[in-house]
């Protein structure tokens, strides 16, 4: 395989064995009876100006790392650099500033903006936090600006967030993240919520932001169509662990790792007659629960191709054919699934 | 597979409007809804939120609000004219000849009994069966619904189960009395992916056991693909496109169909093209436009669809758009732009 272009110099965000677990306690005595390893050593760079994708099931603790990388939870092990600087336990003050450069956009647009401000509040409250960005004077014209950018009528500024649609609340969360002109977006399932004609005009919109402002995302979601349109590397996760990781087309044509090729061949497609793909792999069983992964590799009792020597020994992520992948069997797996087609 | 001689006509659906009393008056919901359903035969109603594909469900099922009104049409289930019968009547066919599977496996099971005792309570009650027999008969379709060692998990309760599993409990549940319809609402929206994948499966597998319909609620273009024969796609209340998914979706005859085939990500696409979109939003049911209620969003409109509501356009086999352009669309490959 052909290297792919060189990357960027340095990565603007790097999780380096990234661990965020949380303390389960007992009801009356508050001791500590057990721990979960929501994030349990992750390892994923984020390139500046370009857009990773994390994808897998509930419970594989997507949302928990992006909690951490915004500073809402805090890491139990490992590190978060941004930009070279160490981040994981940032205090209060150097949170806010971070704050300037990492922004978040949440899934649940009828959550996540509070419903007693008007849009023009939510959006120019930022600035109370960072006043240098914007002077009181200049508020109303950048608000005007932001809400035009993102596509709603400036008119519509004092409006509450319920007469709102889905779309357009969506719409006020991405205006509100770039405010302050992040260089990272962290996208918890941006579109999940949104009907299939709405969610295309949100990621179209997405697109162009990250042209113009140079920004990068954290993309995380279940929909695997939606991930790779947008994205330029994909992380795959499963209880906790990246399990695949490198870039979007190669995964998606080929994927290595035995819970990439199941989770691929399950996505329905709306014209499954139009393209060749290969046979549907339906695993068994649900996801297990994280507060007693299984031994060895956490995929083995799912897996199609599990073998003795799965059951004891944890895989590393390790090189191959261009990504990088956390099984034993990598290379017999990849040669299990065909080249895709070309369209 | 070619269908079985004569196959049996098991729901139909004519001219179904429904409304909605609200303080500003009455608000449709349904107009003119028409759709049919033979024995074995999976139709899906496509649609984004607020088309009216659930309130469709309710109509058939008697499930519908109080405020909600039925403003004409017949629905015929097995030629029974349910909107003639007593509502009690057809609450009691629910259950017995027609199943119904929610989205949401966990409000669907009540978390104060034991999923035994309520699969067994179907029995007892509807069949008149002991509480033995009952428990037996329970322990067997948990057991077809592929939940692993089906006894002993009668005496669970319904937190004890997974997403995956708690919708099969509900799909147990309503199969359990072997009916004839099945109607099911989002059955896998709140589900992962794999898991997804399997309740697909187990839908299809227990539909073909039986000889069941299916009628599946969704706004997923690639389920529909997946499990269906023939898809109905509905926005603002209205069906506008009906026919073979497969004719549908590679010559859809409406403007809405080829506009969400188009907003779906493709495999290989250019990435730095942008996706088409329908622009704007669905009409408000308060003030549905006059004429074609697509013509706002629809980039191939012309003068007579601001006035002129279309007809359903026969496009053969089955296959019909309500589009004063059909025609033209299927024989015409301009992307929707």
């Amino acid at each position: 395989m052909i290297a792919p272009s060189p990357e960027p110099a340095a990565p603007l965000l790097a999780l380096d064995n990234l661990e965020v677990s949380f303390a389960i306690r007992s009801p009356v005595l508050r001791r500590v009876l057990m721990r979960v390893d929501a994030v349990a050593g992750v390892d994923l760079e984020v390139a500046p100006g370009r857009t990773l994708g994390v994808v897998g099931e509930s419970g594989c603790g997507k949302s928990t790392m992006a909690r951490a990388i915004v500073g809402l939870e805090r890491p139990t092990g490992g590190a978060i650099r941004f930009a070279g600087e160490a981040i994981g336990n940032a205090d209060a003050r150097r949170r806010r500033l971070l704050a300037r450069d990492i922004q978040m956009i949440f899934q649940d647009p009828f959550a996540s903006l509070n419903p007693r401000k008007t849009v023009a509040q939510i959006i120019g409250e930022v600035w109370d936090v960072h006043p240098d960005l914007t002077p009181a004077a200049g508020r109303e014209r950048e608000i005007a600006r932001l809400m035009e950018r993102v596509g709603l009528g400036p008119d519509m500024a004092g409006r509450f967030p319920h007469q709102f649609s889905g779309g357009q609340r969506q719409r006020i969360g991405i205006a509100r993240a770039i405010a302050l002109r992040p260089r990272l977006i962290v996208c918890d399932e941006p579109v999940s919520a949104l009907d299939v004609s709405v969610q295309a005009q949100t990621l179209n919109l997405l697109a162009e932001l990250q042209q113009e402002y140079g920004l990068a995302y954290l993309f995380i979601a279940h929909d695997l169509a939606v991930v790779r349109h947008i994205s330029d590397a994909l992380a795959v996760m499963y209880l906790g662990r990246i399990v695949e990781t490198g870039p979007v087309e190669a995964i998606y044509r080929r994927p290595a790792h035995p819970y990439s090729i199941a989770l691929l061949s399950a996505i329905p497609v709306p014209r499954p007659w139009a393209v060749q793909r290969p046979p549907r792999i339906v695993l068994q069983g649900d996801v297990p629960t994280p507060l007693k992964p299984p031994s060895g590799c956490r995929f083995h009792t799912r897996c199609f191709m599990a073998r003795e020597r799965c059951r004891h020994e944890d895989p590393a992520l390790r090189p191959v054919a261009g990504r990088k992948v956390a099984c034993h069997f990598a290379e017999e797996a990849l040669a299990r699934t065909a080249p895709e087609a070309a369209p | 597979m070619p269908p079985a001689a004569s196959p049996q006509r098991c729901l139909s659906v004519t001219d179904l409007a429904v409304g909605f009393n609200t303080r500003g008056g009455a608000v449709p919901a349904l107009e003119e809804v028409s759709f049919h359903l033979d024995a074995g035969e999976t139709l899906s109603l496509l649609g984004e939120s607020g088309s009216g594909k659930s309130v469709s469900a309710q109509a058939i099922m008697a499930l519908l609000p109080d405020t909600a009104f039925v403003g004409g049409g017949a629905i015929r289930f097995d030629g029974r004219d349910l909107l003639a019968l007593p509502r009690r009547d057809t609450r009691r066919l629910c259950g017995t000849e027609m199943g119904m599977v929610f989205q949401d496996p966990l409000t669907a099971l009540n978390p104060v009994f034991t999923v035994g005792e309520q699969i067994a309570e179907l029995f007892r009650i509807r069949r008149g069966m002991g509480r033995r027999a009952a428990r037996d008969a329970a322990a067997e379709v948990i057991d077809a619904v592929g939940i692993p060692d089906a006894r002993r998990r009668l005496d669970n309760f319904p937190h004890q189960f997974s997403g995956g599993m708690r919708q099969r409990l509900v799909i147990a549940m309503a199969i359990a009395l072997r009916p004839r319809l099945l109607i099911a609402d989002e059955p896998t929206t709140a589900l992962d992916v794999t898991v997804q994948a399997q309740i697909m499966d187990l839908l299809s597998r227990l539909q073909r056991e039986n000889n069941m319909a299916m009628l599946l609620i969704t706004h997923d273009l690639g389920v529909v693909a997946d499990v269906t024969d023939r898809v109905a796609v509905m926005y603002a209340g209205r069906i506008v496109e009906t026919g073979d998914v497969r004719r549908v979706y590679d010559r859809p005859g409406h403007p809405y169909t080829k506009g969400l085939l188009a907003s779906v990500p493709a495999a290989g696409a250019d990435r730095r093209q942008p996706l088409a979109t329908i622009g704007g939003l669905p009409p408000n049911p308060q003030s549905r436009p006059q004429g074609c209620a697509f013509h706002p969003r629809c980039p191939f409109a012309q003068d007579i669809c601001r006035t002129e509501r279309p007809p359903m356009v026969e496009l053969g086999d089955g296959h019909g758009a309500s589009c004063h352009f059909a025609r033209e669309m299927v024989a015409d490959d301009r992307p929707f732009a």
